[in-house]
């Protein structure tokens, strides 16, 4: 048993590591997917007016009620 | 619509992963605080394009969709082109016109059902731009299909109130019988609703129906494959009549709430029934000949009495409280007086000429 030691432990920190790795690349991956192909532009001026209701309603003319579609 | 419910964006989804993007990138326009130099060159539909922004980090799910026929209307395509044969969307501009000008439009894109109102009901974020993956029914289903299966589903048939099925008054959605793959699609060019492989049935749910453990005498008294659960447990469903097509020269639409058993023309392993519920559909032989006479030569081939998988159901109806109801009644029955001159001679097929006999 004392000479197997040695070895159980090699190969579970290695199994260890190898866990470690692909759930980093797994994180990574994700990230990569929601961010990488864009750089978010600028959009300040467009928030301040569209999270303003009153703003919107100040804005717009609008009056119509609702319907269905077919 | 008041227009606050329309384009108001809420603090909370700028924190969301499509909210951290920042508006412009998926909608363009520019950062400026005037209203017309802010909306120069503004996409209001950024996923109108099915190879678009959506695509970049849901791939998967748009290849899938561009097959589905909530993207392609393909099911509208071919329906139209069997009236219209001979002619063909190749051969005939008219034909192909007509079909981008109207029937195309009923395409949704992916913002149509997870982020905004159909433009049949005005259009506008329904959830102040959060998206969602289960959209409230009357936001989004019910803009396209209120005339019919949403509308009665929920009992607003086009404004019109209606008993509700007994599935929405208990609290049930679409997407709880419906697949995300009757949606979406399952990445195979769809050309009809029928043909979807993964369709609801009643059965999915209520498998001990026509067990012997029943304690519901009809049950047991008819083959499964006499009759659609819908002949027995579905209310007078809203039939149209007349044409669609906003046309000048174009016939008045009718609509009319009826109840009406007829034959089902095309049996098959998932629907075997003899009897089903039948809906008028509105098409009429000269709909088109605002645009060109003639342009429908086909049009006695296809019926526009159809199978309904009517969405009203009820545990209990006026049609199923006793036999005679249903047994002996012709009036519950599609025969050929109820046939108007200028539906298509294919009803014909869909007529019941042989009423069950009374007890």
């Amino acid at each position: 048993m004392r000479k197997l030691m040695p070895k159980l432990i090699l190969v579970s920190s290695f199994l260890f590591a190898l866990l470690l790795v692909v759930f980093m690349q797994y994180g990574q991956t994700e990230q990569a997917v929601v961010g990488a192909n864009y750089d978010p532009l600028p959009s300040e001026n467009c928030v301040k007016c569209h999270t303003n209701a009153t703003a919107i309603t100040a804005l717009t003319k609008e009056g119509a009620t609702m319907t269905g579609g077919g | 619509m008041e227009a606050s419910k329309k384009y108001v964006v809420s603090t909370d989804y700028l924190s969301t992963t499509h909210g951290a993007l920042g508006c412009r990138t998926c909608h363009k326009g520019n950062d400026v605080y005037d209203k017309e130099k802010a909306h120069e060159g503004l996409v209001v539909r950024p996923s109108a394009n099915p190879e678009g922004i959506c695509a970049d980090c849901h791939k998967d799910v748009v290849d899938t969709y561009q097959h589905s026929l909530h993207s392609t209307t393909a099911g509208i395509k071919k329906v139209l082109g069997e009236l219209a044969y001979p002619h063909t969307y190749e051969n005939n501009e008219q034909l192909a016109e007509i079909y981008g000008q109207d029937c195309s439009k009923c395409h949704a894109t992916c913002g149509d059902c997870h982020v905004r109102r159909p433009d049949s009901i005005q259009g506008g974020l329904f959830a102040q731009h959060q998206f969602s993956s289960d959209a409230p029914i009357e936001e989004t289903c019910w803009g396209c299909h209120g005339a019919r299966n949403a509308g009665e589903f929920i009992g607003n048939i086009n404004g019109m109130a209606a008993l509700p099925d007994v599935h929405y008054k208990n609290g049930m959605k679409c997407t709880d019988c419906h697949d995300v793959a009757n949606f979406h699609g399952d990445g195979t060019p769809e050309t009809a609703m029928y043909e979807l492989k993964n369709l609801p049935s009643c059965t999915d749910c209520h498998m001990e129906i026509y067990s012997e453990n029943s304690s519901i005498e009809a049950h047991k008294a008819h083959d499964p494959d006499t009759m659609s659960c819908q002949v027995c447990h579905s209310i007078p469903n809203n039939n149209c009549y007349g044409c669609h097509v906003k046309a000048e020269g174009g016939s008045e639409m009718q609509s009319q709430l009826q109840f009406k058993i007829g034959r089902n023309v095309k049996p098959d392993e998932t629907r075997p029934w003899k009897y089903v519920v039948v809906r008028h559909i509105p098409t009429v032989a000269d709909m088109l000949d605002a645009k060109e006479k003639g342009l429908l030569p086909n049009y006695d081939a296809t019926a526009n009495w159809k199978m309904s998988p009517s969405h009203n159901i009820q545990r209990v109806t006026p049609y199923a409280k006793d036999c005679t109801r249903c047994h002996g009644n012709e009036k519950i029955f599609l025969t050929e007086k109820d046939l108007r001159p200028d539906d298509s001679k294919a009803n014909r097929d869909v007529c019941v000429t042989e009423i069950p006999p009374a007890y």
